[in-house]
Protein backbone atom coordinates (compact mmCIF):
# COMPACT_ATOMS: atom_id res chain seq x y z
CA UNK A 1 0.00 0.00 0.00
CA UNK A 2 3.19 2.49 1.08
CA UNK A 3 4.81 1.83 -2.30
CA UNK A 4 1.47 2.10 -4.53
CA UNK A 5 1.29 5.72 -2.93
CA UNK A 6 4.70 6.59 -3.36
CA UNK A 7 3.87 5.12 -6.92
CA UNK A 8 0.99 7.11 -7.74
CA UNK A 9 2.26 10.48 -6.39
CA UNK A 10 5.32 9.87 -7.90
CA UNK A 11 3.13 9.83 -11.08
CA UNK A 12 1.08 13.02 -9.88
CA UNK A 13 4.72 14.90 -9.28
CA UNK A 14 5.61 13.96 -13.32
CA UNK A 15 2.49 14.80 -14.50
CA UNK A 16 2.88 18.10 -12.64
CA UNK A 17 6.22 18.42 -14.21
CA UNK A 18 4.95 17.77 -17.80
CA UNK A 19 1.82 18.99 -18.26
CA UNK A 20 1.66 21.59 -14.91
CA UNK A 21 2.32 25.34 -14.79
CA UNK A 22 5.96 24.56 -16.28
CA UNK A 23 4.79 23.60 -19.59
CA UNK A 24 4.12 26.25 -22.12
CA UNK A 25 0.92 26.28 -23.77
CA UNK A 26 0.85 24.86 -27.17
CA UNK A 27 0.16 27.68 -29.46
CA UNK A 28 -2.08 27.48 -32.82
CA UNK A 29 -0.97 24.99 -35.42
CA UNK A 30 1.40 26.97 -37.82
CA UNK A 31 0.65 27.17 -41.25
CA UNK A 32 3.07 25.51 -42.80
CA UNK A 33 2.94 23.01 -40.18
CA UNK A 34 -0.43 22.40 -40.86
CA UNK A 35 0.05 22.16 -44.94
CA UNK A 36 2.79 19.55 -44.01
CA UNK A 37 1.07 16.98 -42.42
CA UNK A 38 -1.80 16.99 -44.28
CA UNK A 39 0.33 16.40 -46.76
CA UNK A 40 1.42 13.07 -45.28
CA UNK A 41 -1.84 11.61 -43.01
CA UNK A 42 -4.62 13.04 -45.25
CA UNK A 43 -6.41 16.64 -45.68
CA UNK A 44 -9.20 15.62 -43.15
CA UNK A 45 -6.90 15.02 -40.18
CA UNK A 46 -7.85 17.02 -37.17
CA UNK A 47 -4.38 18.51 -35.71
CA UNK A 48 -3.63 19.09 -32.49
CA UNK A 49 -0.55 20.31 -30.51
CA UNK A 50 0.98 19.11 -27.67
CA UNK A 51 3.66 20.56 -25.57
CA UNK A 52 6.00 17.47 -23.35
CA UNK A 53 8.62 18.79 -21.53
CA UNK A 54 11.30 16.49 -21.39
CA UNK A 55 12.65 15.44 -17.73
CA UNK A 56 16.63 15.76 -17.14
CA UNK A 57 17.10 11.67 -17.53
CA UNK A 58 14.98 11.69 -20.65
CA UNK A 59 17.37 13.85 -22.53
CA UNK A 60 20.12 12.08 -21.07
CA UNK A 61 19.04 9.29 -22.46
CA UNK A 62 18.10 10.92 -26.07
CA UNK A 63 21.85 12.59 -25.28
CA UNK A 64 23.33 8.83 -25.75
CA UNK A 65 21.64 8.60 -28.84
CA UNK A 66 22.15 11.78 -30.63
CA UNK A 67 24.62 14.32 -31.04
CA UNK A 68 21.84 16.86 -31.36
CA UNK A 69 20.68 19.30 -28.70
CA UNK A 70 17.46 20.70 -27.57
CA UNK A 71 17.26 24.04 -28.07
CA UNK A 72 14.80 24.57 -25.45
CA UNK A 73 13.57 21.18 -22.93
CA UNK A 74 10.32 21.55 -25.16
CA UNK A 75 9.41 18.83 -27.34
CA UNK A 76 6.66 20.35 -29.73
CA UNK A 77 4.08 17.89 -30.86
CA UNK A 78 1.08 17.42 -33.27
CA UNK A 79 -1.21 14.70 -33.21
CA UNK A 80 -3.21 13.93 -36.36
CA UNK A 81 -6.29 12.16 -36.49
CA UNK A 82 -9.92 11.46 -35.98
CA UNK A 83 -12.03 11.42 -32.73
CA UNK A 84 -10.92 8.12 -31.88
CA UNK A 85 -7.97 7.31 -34.14
CA UNK A 86 -4.38 8.19 -34.28
CA UNK A 87 -2.92 8.67 -38.10
CA UNK A 88 0.49 10.21 -36.80
CA UNK A 89 2.42 12.99 -35.46
CA UNK A 90 4.13 15.94 -36.05
CA UNK A 91 7.44 16.99 -34.22
CA UNK A 92 8.66 20.38 -35.08
CA UNK A 93 12.18 21.32 -34.06
CA UNK A 94 15.38 23.42 -35.17
CA UNK A 95 18.55 22.22 -35.67
CA UNK A 96 21.60 24.28 -35.65
CA UNK A 97 23.49 24.41 -39.44
CA UNK A 98 26.24 26.20 -40.40
CA UNK A 99 25.59 29.29 -38.25
CA UNK A 100 21.76 29.12 -38.29
CA UNK A 101 18.84 27.25 -37.16
CA UNK A 102 17.24 25.19 -39.96
CA UNK A 103 13.47 24.40 -38.95
CA UNK A 104 11.85 21.06 -39.84
CA UNK A 105 8.59 18.64 -38.75
CA UNK A 106 9.15 14.71 -38.65
CA UNK A 107 6.07 13.22 -39.35
CA UNK A 108 6.02 9.40 -37.41
CA UNK A 109 2.88 6.86 -38.14
CA UNK A 110 1.49 5.05 -35.01
CA UNK A 111 4.53 2.25 -35.31
CA UNK A 112 6.74 4.84 -34.43
CA UNK A 113 8.69 4.93 -38.19
CA UNK A 114 9.15 8.20 -39.75
CA UNK A 115 6.67 8.95 -42.24
CA UNK A 116 7.98 12.45 -43.62
CA UNK A 117 10.69 14.76 -43.43
CA UNK A 118 9.81 18.35 -44.34
CA UNK A 119 12.21 21.31 -43.92
CA UNK A 120 10.19 24.53 -42.90
CA UNK A 121 12.27 27.26 -42.94
CA UNK A 122 16.00 27.20 -44.20
CA UNK A 123 17.99 30.05 -43.43
CA UNK A 124 21.69 29.56 -44.13
CA UNK A 125 23.20 31.01 -47.57
CA UNK A 126 24.67 27.04 -48.92
CA UNK A 127 22.95 23.85 -48.32
CA UNK A 128 19.38 24.38 -48.94
CA UNK A 129 19.48 21.31 -51.12
CA UNK A 130 18.46 19.13 -48.03
CA UNK A 131 15.18 21.01 -48.90
CA UNK A 132 15.16 18.15 -51.76
CA UNK A 133 12.66 15.46 -51.42
CA UNK A 134 15.60 12.93 -52.71
CA UNK A 135 17.44 13.34 -49.66
CA UNK A 136 14.08 13.85 -47.23
CA UNK A 137 13.08 10.26 -48.56
CA UNK A 138 15.88 8.75 -47.18
CA UNK A 139 14.42 8.76 -43.51
CA UNK A 140 10.94 7.65 -44.39
CA UNK A 141 10.56 3.90 -42.64
CA UNK A 142 13.62 4.73 -40.01
CA UNK A 143 12.21 4.20 -36.56
CA UNK A 144 14.12 5.05 -32.98
CA UNK A 145 17.18 2.87 -32.50
CA UNK A 146 17.71 2.20 -36.46
CA UNK A 147 21.30 3.14 -37.42
CA UNK A 148 21.98 6.50 -39.37
CA UNK A 149 25.04 7.25 -39.40
CA UNK A 150 25.20 10.26 -41.81
CA UNK A 151 27.21 9.27 -44.97
CA UNK A 152 26.65 5.79 -44.48
CA UNK A 153 23.46 5.10 -43.10
CA UNK A 154 21.95 8.50 -44.83
CA UNK A 155 23.53 10.00 -47.94
CA UNK A 156 24.68 13.49 -47.18
CA UNK A 157 24.38 15.93 -49.93
CA UNK A 158 28.01 17.32 -51.48
CA UNK A 159 28.36 20.92 -50.95
CA UNK A 160 25.39 20.48 -48.16
CA UNK A 161 27.26 18.23 -45.81
CA UNK A 162 26.93 20.41 -42.46
CA UNK A 163 23.12 20.58 -42.89
CA UNK A 164 22.63 16.95 -44.12
CA UNK A 165 24.27 16.12 -41.11
CA UNK A 166 22.52 18.48 -38.48
CA UNK A 167 19.17 17.56 -40.24
CA UNK A 168 19.86 13.54 -39.81
CA UNK A 169 20.90 14.15 -35.83
CA UNK A 170 17.98 16.08 -35.55
CA UNK A 171 16.05 12.94 -36.87
CA UNK A 172 17.81 10.65 -34.60
CA UNK A 173 17.12 12.73 -31.56
CA UNK A 174 13.47 13.61 -32.19
CA UNK A 175 12.90 9.43 -32.92
CA UNK A 176 14.31 8.56 -29.77
CA UNK A 177 12.32 11.42 -28.11
CA UNK A 178 8.79 10.59 -29.36
CA UNK A 179 9.94 7.00 -28.24
CA UNK A 180 10.61 7.75 -25.01
CA UNK A 181 7.86 10.42 -24.35
CA UNK A 182 4.57 8.86 -26.55
CA UNK A 183 3.36 7.43 -23.57
CA UNK A 184 2.27 10.90 -22.28
CA UNK A 185 0.75 12.48 -25.62
CA UNK A 186 -3.11 12.78 -24.39
CA UNK B 1 18.95 32.33 -29.96
CA UNK B 2 15.40 31.01 -31.08
CA UNK B 3 12.56 32.76 -30.02
CA UNK B 4 9.18 30.52 -29.53
CA UNK B 5 7.68 29.41 -32.72
CA UNK B 6 5.39 31.88 -33.75
CA UNK B 7 2.11 31.03 -35.42
CA UNK B 8 3.03 32.62 -38.38
CA UNK B 9 4.52 28.92 -39.76
CA UNK B 10 7.34 28.21 -37.71
CA UNK B 11 9.47 31.11 -38.51
CA UNK B 12 11.69 31.56 -35.73
CA UNK B 13 14.66 33.05 -35.51
CA UNK B 14 13.62 36.76 -34.33
CA UNK B 15 16.48 37.53 -32.50
CA UNK B 16 20.09 38.61 -32.68
CA UNK B 17 22.59 36.57 -32.79
CA UNK B 18 26.43 36.16 -33.08
CA UNK B 19 28.13 33.10 -34.17
CA UNK B 20 31.63 31.92 -34.62
CA UNK B 21 33.53 29.15 -36.13
CA UNK B 22 36.37 28.54 -38.60
CA UNK B 23 38.68 25.74 -39.92
CA UNK B 24 42.59 25.84 -40.44
CA UNK B 25 45.47 22.97 -41.79
CA UNK B 26 49.06 22.50 -40.94
CA UNK B 27 50.89 20.95 -43.62
CA UNK B 28 54.29 19.38 -44.00
CA UNK B 29 55.81 19.47 -47.56
CA UNK B 30 58.71 17.70 -48.53
CA UNK B 31 59.91 17.60 -52.02
CA UNK B 32 61.88 15.27 -53.79
CA UNK B 33 65.49 16.45 -53.46
CA UNK B 34 65.53 19.02 -51.09
CA UNK B 35 67.06 18.29 -47.83
CA UNK B 36 64.52 18.28 -45.27
CA UNK B 37 61.08 19.48 -45.81
CA UNK B 38 59.11 22.32 -44.11
CA UNK B 39 56.31 22.59 -41.56
CA UNK B 40 53.56 25.38 -42.36
CA UNK B 41 50.52 26.30 -40.27
CA UNK B 42 49.34 27.53 -43.92
CA UNK B 43 45.86 28.84 -42.74
CA UNK B 44 43.96 29.95 -39.93
CA UNK B 45 40.38 31.38 -40.52
CA UNK B 46 37.50 32.16 -38.26
CA UNK B 47 34.22 32.36 -39.36
CA UNK B 48 32.01 35.16 -37.77
CA UNK B 49 28.17 35.17 -38.75
CA UNK B 50 25.02 37.59 -37.76
CA UNK B 51 21.29 36.96 -37.58
CA UNK B 52 19.55 40.03 -38.20
CA UNK B 53 16.19 38.41 -38.71
CA UNK B 54 14.39 35.90 -39.94
CA UNK B 55 15.82 37.08 -43.54
CA UNK B 56 18.73 39.37 -43.11
CA UNK B 57 22.37 37.77 -42.00
CA UNK B 58 26.24 38.31 -42.34
CA UNK B 59 28.27 35.77 -42.63
CA UNK B 60 32.25 36.42 -42.74
CA UNK B 61 35.89 34.65 -43.25
CA UNK B 62 38.71 36.13 -42.04
CA UNK B 63 42.24 34.25 -42.92
CA UNK B 64 45.50 34.27 -41.35
CA UNK B 65 47.53 32.31 -43.59
CA UNK B 66 51.42 30.89 -42.92
CA UNK B 67 51.27 32.27 -38.84
CA UNK B 68 52.04 35.64 -38.63
CA UNK B 69 53.10 38.85 -40.78
CA UNK B 70 56.03 41.17 -40.02
CA UNK B 71 56.79 44.01 -40.94
CA UNK B 72 59.45 44.39 -43.04
CA UNK B 73 60.12 40.81 -43.85
CA UNK B 74 60.29 39.87 -47.04
CA UNK B 75 58.28 36.94 -46.73
CA UNK B 76 55.47 36.10 -44.71
CA UNK B 77 52.09 35.61 -44.42
CA UNK B 78 48.75 37.42 -44.69
CA UNK B 79 45.54 38.66 -43.10
CA UNK B 80 42.70 38.52 -45.34
CA UNK B 81 38.89 38.87 -45.83
CA UNK B 82 37.80 36.19 -47.53
CA UNK B 83 34.39 36.28 -47.03
CA UNK B 84 32.28 38.94 -46.17
CA UNK B 85 28.79 39.75 -47.37
CA UNK B 86 25.14 40.39 -46.54
CA UNK B 87 22.44 38.16 -47.26
CA UNK B 88 18.76 38.98 -47.64
CA UNK B 89 16.64 35.92 -48.03
CA UNK B 90 13.90 37.73 -49.35
CA UNK B 91 11.82 35.10 -51.04
CA UNK B 92 11.69 31.67 -49.27
CA UNK B 93 14.91 30.23 -51.13
CA UNK B 94 15.37 33.32 -52.82
CA UNK B 95 18.22 35.82 -51.87
CA UNK B 96 20.24 38.57 -52.45
CA UNK B 97 23.88 38.23 -51.37
CA UNK B 98 26.14 41.40 -51.28
CA UNK B 99 29.81 42.51 -50.21
CA UNK B 100 32.83 40.11 -50.49
CA UNK B 101 31.41 36.94 -52.20
CA UNK B 102 33.47 33.43 -53.35
CA UNK B 103 33.29 33.17 -57.13
CA UNK B 104 30.95 30.10 -57.71
CA UNK B 105 33.62 28.84 -60.33
CA UNK B 106 34.21 24.94 -59.56
CA UNK B 107 33.62 23.06 -56.29
CA UNK B 108 37.05 23.61 -54.49
CA UNK B 109 36.52 27.64 -54.28
CA UNK B 110 33.59 27.13 -52.16
CA UNK B 111 34.13 24.25 -50.07
CA UNK B 112 37.76 24.39 -49.23
CA UNK B 113 37.45 23.51 -45.58
CA UNK B 114 40.26 20.77 -45.37
CA UNK B 115 38.83 17.71 -44.19
CA UNK B 116 36.10 18.01 -46.78
CA UNK B 117 38.64 17.00 -50.03
CA UNK B 118 41.37 14.61 -50.25
CA UNK B 119 45.09 15.73 -50.11
CA UNK B 120 46.94 17.80 -48.25
CA UNK B 121 47.54 20.75 -50.80
CA UNK B 122 44.26 21.69 -53.01
CA UNK B 123 44.06 20.30 -56.62
CA UNK B 124 46.40 22.52 -58.58
CA UNK B 125 44.05 22.87 -60.80
CA UNK B 126 42.16 24.93 -58.39
CA UNK B 127 45.14 26.72 -57.35
CA UNK B 128 45.90 27.97 -61.29
CA UNK B 129 43.09 27.73 -63.49
CA UNK B 130 40.65 28.37 -60.86
CA UNK B 131 42.56 30.91 -58.27
CA UNK B 132 40.87 29.79 -55.08
CA UNK B 133 40.20 30.72 -52.63
CA UNK B 134 38.94 33.73 -55.64
CA UNK B 135 36.66 36.17 -54.26
CA UNK B 136 35.26 39.95 -55.35
CA UNK B 137 33.36 42.42 -54.01
CA UNK B 138 29.71 42.34 -55.85
CA UNK B 139 26.44 41.54 -55.47
CA UNK B 140 24.19 39.18 -57.15
CA UNK B 141 20.92 36.15 -56.56
CA UNK B 142 20.67 32.55 -55.84
CA UNK B 143 17.44 30.17 -55.28
CA UNK B 144 16.40 27.24 -56.66
CA UNK B 145 14.60 26.37 -60.12
CA UNK B 146 12.22 23.66 -58.60
CA UNK B 147 13.29 20.41 -56.95
CA UNK B 148 16.91 19.74 -57.14
CA UNK B 149 18.29 22.49 -59.26
CA UNK B 150 20.25 25.72 -57.48
CA UNK B 151 21.44 28.92 -59.07
CA UNK B 152 23.78 31.73 -57.59
CA UNK B 153 24.43 34.58 -60.27
CA UNK B 154 26.41 37.78 -59.33
CA UNK B 155 27.81 41.14 -60.53
CA UNK B 156 31.36 41.60 -59.20
CA UNK B 157 34.24 43.44 -59.63
CA UNK B 158 36.49 41.67 -62.46
CA UNK B 159 40.42 40.46 -62.99
CA UNK B 160 43.14 42.57 -63.33
CA UNK B 161 45.03 41.85 -66.83
CA UNK B 162 48.47 43.18 -65.76
CA UNK B 163 48.48 40.44 -63.20
CA UNK B 164 47.87 37.50 -65.38
CA UNK B 165 51.04 35.48 -66.79
CA UNK B 166 52.33 32.61 -68.47
CA UNK B 167 52.70 29.95 -65.76
CA UNK B 168 50.24 31.38 -62.83
CA UNK B 169 47.25 31.99 -65.74
CA UNK B 170 44.84 34.69 -64.24
CA UNK B 171 45.49 34.09 -60.60
CA UNK B 172 47.37 37.25 -60.48
CA UNK B 173 44.76 39.40 -61.69
CA UNK B 174 42.42 38.66 -58.71
CA UNK B 175 41.34 42.01 -56.91
CA UNK B 176 39.88 39.93 -53.77
CA UNK B 177 38.10 43.32 -52.45
CA UNK B 178 41.15 45.21 -51.92
CA UNK B 179 40.10 48.56 -53.14
CA UNK B 180 39.07 47.54 -55.94
CA UNK B 181 38.77 48.70 -59.56
CA UNK B 182 35.22 48.56 -60.59
CA UNK B 183 36.28 49.50 -64.34
CA UNK B 184 35.51 45.54 -65.39
CA UNK B 185 32.49 44.57 -64.02
CA UNK B 186 32.40 40.43 -64.48
CA UNK B 187 29.02 37.93 -64.73
CA UNK B 188 29.60 34.81 -62.79
CA UNK B 189 27.18 32.21 -62.59
CA UNK B 190 26.79 28.63 -61.41
CA UNK B 191 23.88 26.10 -61.63
CA UNK B 192 23.84 22.72 -59.66
CA UNK B 193 21.68 19.63 -60.74
CA UNK B 194 21.30 17.17 -57.10
CA UNK B 195 19.95 14.90 -59.22
CA UNK B 196 20.16 12.21 -56.24
CA UNK B 197 21.69 12.77 -52.60
CA UNK B 198 24.84 10.85 -54.51
CA UNK B 199 25.15 12.97 -57.61
CA UNK B 200 25.73 16.95 -57.60
CA UNK B 201 26.44 18.04 -61.31
CA UNK B 202 27.32 21.38 -61.79
CA UNK B 203 28.42 23.88 -64.60
CA UNK B 204 29.77 27.78 -63.87
CA UNK B 205 31.03 30.33 -65.47
CA UNK B 206 33.01 33.62 -65.16
CA UNK B 207 32.84 35.92 -67.95
CA UNK B 208 34.38 40.04 -68.13
CA UNK B 209 36.71 42.11 -70.25
CA UNK B 210 40.56 42.86 -67.95
CA UNK B 211 41.94 45.58 -69.57
CA UNK B 212 40.08 48.35 -67.87
CA UNK B 213 39.26 50.03 -71.31
CA UNK B 214 43.23 50.19 -71.91
CA UNK B 215 42.93 50.61 -75.90
CA UNK B 216 46.32 48.92 -76.43
CA UNK B 217 45.21 46.30 -74.79
CA UNK B 218 41.58 45.67 -76.59
CA UNK B 219 39.47 44.51 -74.30
CA UNK B 220 40.48 41.16 -73.09
CA UNK B 221 37.49 39.51 -72.40
CA UNK B 222 38.20 36.04 -70.40
CA UNK B 223 35.41 33.79 -70.67
CA UNK B 224 35.78 31.08 -67.86
CA UNK B 225 33.68 28.07 -68.62
CA UNK B 226 33.93 24.78 -66.08
CA UNK B 227 32.01 22.11 -64.78
CA UNK B 228 32.37 19.26 -61.47
CA UNK B 229 30.54 16.49 -60.79
CA UNK B 230 30.60 14.46 -57.41
CA UNK B 231 29.46 10.61 -57.12
CA UNK B 232 29.11 8.84 -54.24
CA UNK B 233 28.11 5.23 -53.51
CA UNK B 234 28.59 3.07 -50.02
CA UNK B 235 32.43 3.91 -49.44
CA UNK B 236 33.40 5.15 -52.90
CA UNK B 237 33.49 8.89 -53.91
CA UNK B 238 34.11 9.80 -57.37
CA UNK B 239 34.76 13.74 -58.01
CA UNK B 240 35.68 15.43 -61.33
CA UNK B 241 36.45 19.02 -62.41
CA UNK B 242 37.81 21.13 -65.29
CA UNK B 243 37.90 24.33 -66.54
CA UNK B 244 38.50 26.40 -69.60
CA UNK B 245 39.53 29.72 -69.98
CA UNK B 246 39.27 31.84 -73.17
CA UNK B 247 41.08 34.76 -73.42
CA UNK B 248 40.49 37.88 -75.97
CA UNK B 249 43.46 40.40 -76.75
CA UNK B 250 46.34 38.21 -74.97
CA UNK B 251 48.55 39.38 -77.80
CA UNK B 252 47.75 42.66 -77.05
CA UNK B 253 48.07 42.76 -73.59
CA UNK B 254 51.29 41.05 -73.64
CA UNK B 255 52.83 43.47 -75.95
CA UNK B 256 51.50 46.12 -73.95
CA UNK B 257 53.51 44.92 -71.28
CA UNK B 258 56.75 44.57 -73.38
CA UNK B 259 59.58 46.30 -71.47
CA UNK B 260 61.67 49.27 -72.78
CA UNK B 261 63.89 46.82 -74.79
CA UNK B 262 60.75 45.72 -76.25
CA UNK B 263 60.97 42.51 -74.99
CA UNK B 264 57.48 40.63 -73.82
CA UNK B 265 57.74 40.58 -70.00
CA UNK B 266 54.43 38.50 -69.79
CA UNK B 267 53.65 35.28 -72.11
CA UNK B 268 49.89 35.33 -71.19
CA UNK B 269 48.00 32.95 -73.46
CA UNK B 270 44.98 32.96 -75.76
CA UNK B 271 43.59 29.75 -74.14
CA UNK B 272 44.48 27.68 -70.51
CA UNK B 273 42.92 24.47 -69.56
CA UNK B 274 42.90 22.29 -66.94
CA UNK B 275 41.47 19.22 -65.19
CA UNK B 276 41.18 16.42 -62.77
CA UNK B 277 39.41 13.01 -61.74
CA UNK B 278 39.79 11.97 -58.49
CA UNK B 279 38.19 8.10 -56.76
CA UNK B 280 38.27 7.84 -53.23
CA UNK B 281 37.40 4.59 -50.78
CA UNK B 282 36.85 4.22 -47.12
CA UNK B 283 38.09 0.98 -46.15
CA UNK B 284 37.71 1.77 -43.02
CA UNK B 285 33.95 -0.18 -42.66
CA UNK B 286 35.10 -3.00 -44.36
CA UNK B 287 37.80 -3.78 -40.96
CA UNK B 288 35.75 -2.05 -38.05
CA UNK B 289 31.98 -2.27 -39.30
CA UNK B 290 29.97 0.26 -37.61
CA UNK B 291 32.62 2.84 -37.00
CA UNK B 292 32.00 6.33 -37.28
CA UNK B 293 35.34 7.09 -38.88
CA UNK B 294 36.78 6.81 -41.85
CA UNK B 295 39.89 6.27 -43.38
CA UNK B 296 39.87 6.66 -47.15
CA UNK B 297 42.73 5.81 -49.98
CA UNK B 298 42.15 7.93 -53.14
CA UNK B 299 43.90 8.44 -56.61
CA UNK B 300 44.02 12.04 -58.63
CA UNK B 301 45.02 12.81 -61.92
CA UNK B 302 45.42 16.42 -63.09
CA UNK B 303 46.10 17.91 -66.33
CA UNK B 304 46.47 21.54 -66.63
CA UNK B 305 47.86 23.88 -68.75
CA UNK B 306 48.30 27.95 -68.52
CA UNK B 307 49.44 28.24 -71.99
CA UNK B 308 47.15 26.04 -74.46
CA UNK B 309 46.70 28.26 -76.73
CA UNK B 310 49.21 31.05 -77.89
CA UNK B 311 49.53 34.38 -79.92
CA UNK B 312 53.24 35.73 -81.08
CA UNK B 313 55.74 33.61 -78.53
CA UNK B 314 56.69 30.22 -78.20
CA UNK B 315 54.72 28.06 -75.34
CA UNK B 316 57.06 27.02 -72.02
CA UNK B 317 56.18 23.42 -71.95
CA UNK B 318 56.83 23.56 -68.46
CA UNK B 319 53.67 25.10 -68.13
CA UNK B 320 51.68 21.57 -69.44
CA UNK B 321 51.40 20.06 -66.27
CA UNK B 322 50.73 16.41 -65.22
CA UNK B 323 50.10 15.45 -61.82
CA UNK B 324 49.26 12.04 -60.40
CA UNK B 325 48.69 12.27 -56.36
CA UNK B 326 47.96 9.05 -54.04
CA UNK B 327 47.34 9.38 -50.50
CA UNK B 328 44.96 8.26 -47.46
CA UNK B 329 42.49 10.54 -45.60
CA UNK B 330 41.74 9.76 -41.87
CA UNK B 331 38.58 11.51 -40.23
CA UNK B 332 38.32 10.59 -36.69
CA UNK B 333 35.38 12.88 -36.98
CA UNK B 334 33.65 14.40 -39.76
CA UNK B 335 35.11 17.40 -39.45
CA UNK B 336 38.55 16.89 -38.55
CA UNK B 337 41.29 15.08 -40.84
CA UNK B 338 44.87 13.59 -40.77
CA UNK B 339 46.40 13.37 -44.40
CA UNK B 340 49.14 11.64 -45.74
CA UNK B 341 49.99 11.34 -49.88
CA UNK B 342 52.73 11.69 -52.27
CA UNK B 343 52.73 13.54 -56.03
CA UNK B 344 54.25 12.84 -59.06
CA UNK B 345 54.37 16.28 -60.32
CA UNK B 346 55.34 16.14 -64.12
CA UNK B 347 55.54 18.61 -66.93
CA UNK B 348 56.04 18.03 -70.60
CA UNK B 349 59.74 19.67 -69.98
CA UNK B 350 60.44 16.35 -68.30
CA UNK B 351 61.36 18.67 -65.44
CA UNK B 352 59.08 16.30 -63.19
CA UNK B 353 59.72 15.78 -59.14
CA UNK B 354 57.37 14.25 -56.30
CA UNK B 355 56.16 15.81 -52.80
CA UNK B 356 55.42 14.30 -49.39
CA UNK B 357 52.63 15.74 -47.93
CA UNK B 358 51.40 15.38 -44.18
CA UNK B 359 48.69 17.22 -42.90
CA UNK B 360 46.09 17.93 -39.87
CA UNK B 361 42.96 19.86 -41.39
CA UNK B 362 39.38 20.78 -39.29
CA UNK B 363 36.45 22.99 -39.11
CA UNK B 364 33.87 23.54 -36.62
CA UNK B 365 31.11 25.57 -36.44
Amino acid sequence: MKSHFIVVLFVALFQVRADGEGTPAPGPVPANVAESLRDTFGDSVKIVPVNIVLTDSEKAVIGRISTSPFADDTLRIFTCGSADTVAGYGILDNVMGKSRFITFLLSVGPDGAVAGVDILVYRESHGGEISNSAFRRQFIGRKAGDPMTPGRDIRTISGATISSRAVTAGVSKLLAAFALTRGRIR
Amino acid sequence: MLSAFSSAGARAQTVEATTIGGYGELHYNDADGSPRGSLDFHRLVLYVGHTFDEELSFYSEIELEHTRIEAGADEGGEIAIEQAYLDWRFAGTTGLRAGIVLIPVGFINEHHEPPTFNGVERPNVDKTIIPTTWREAGLGLYGKFGEGVSFQAYLVAGLEAPGFSGSGGIRGGRQEGFRSDPVNPSFTGRVDWFADPSVRIGTSCFVGNTTGGNAAMGSGTLLLWSGDVHFTSGGLSLRGTGAVEFLSDASKINDAMRDGTGALTTMIADRMYGYYLEAAYDVLPLVAPGTTRSLSLFGRYEKYNTQAAVTGFVTDPRNDRNEITVGATFKPTYNTAFKLDYQFLNNAADLNSNMLNAGIGFFFN
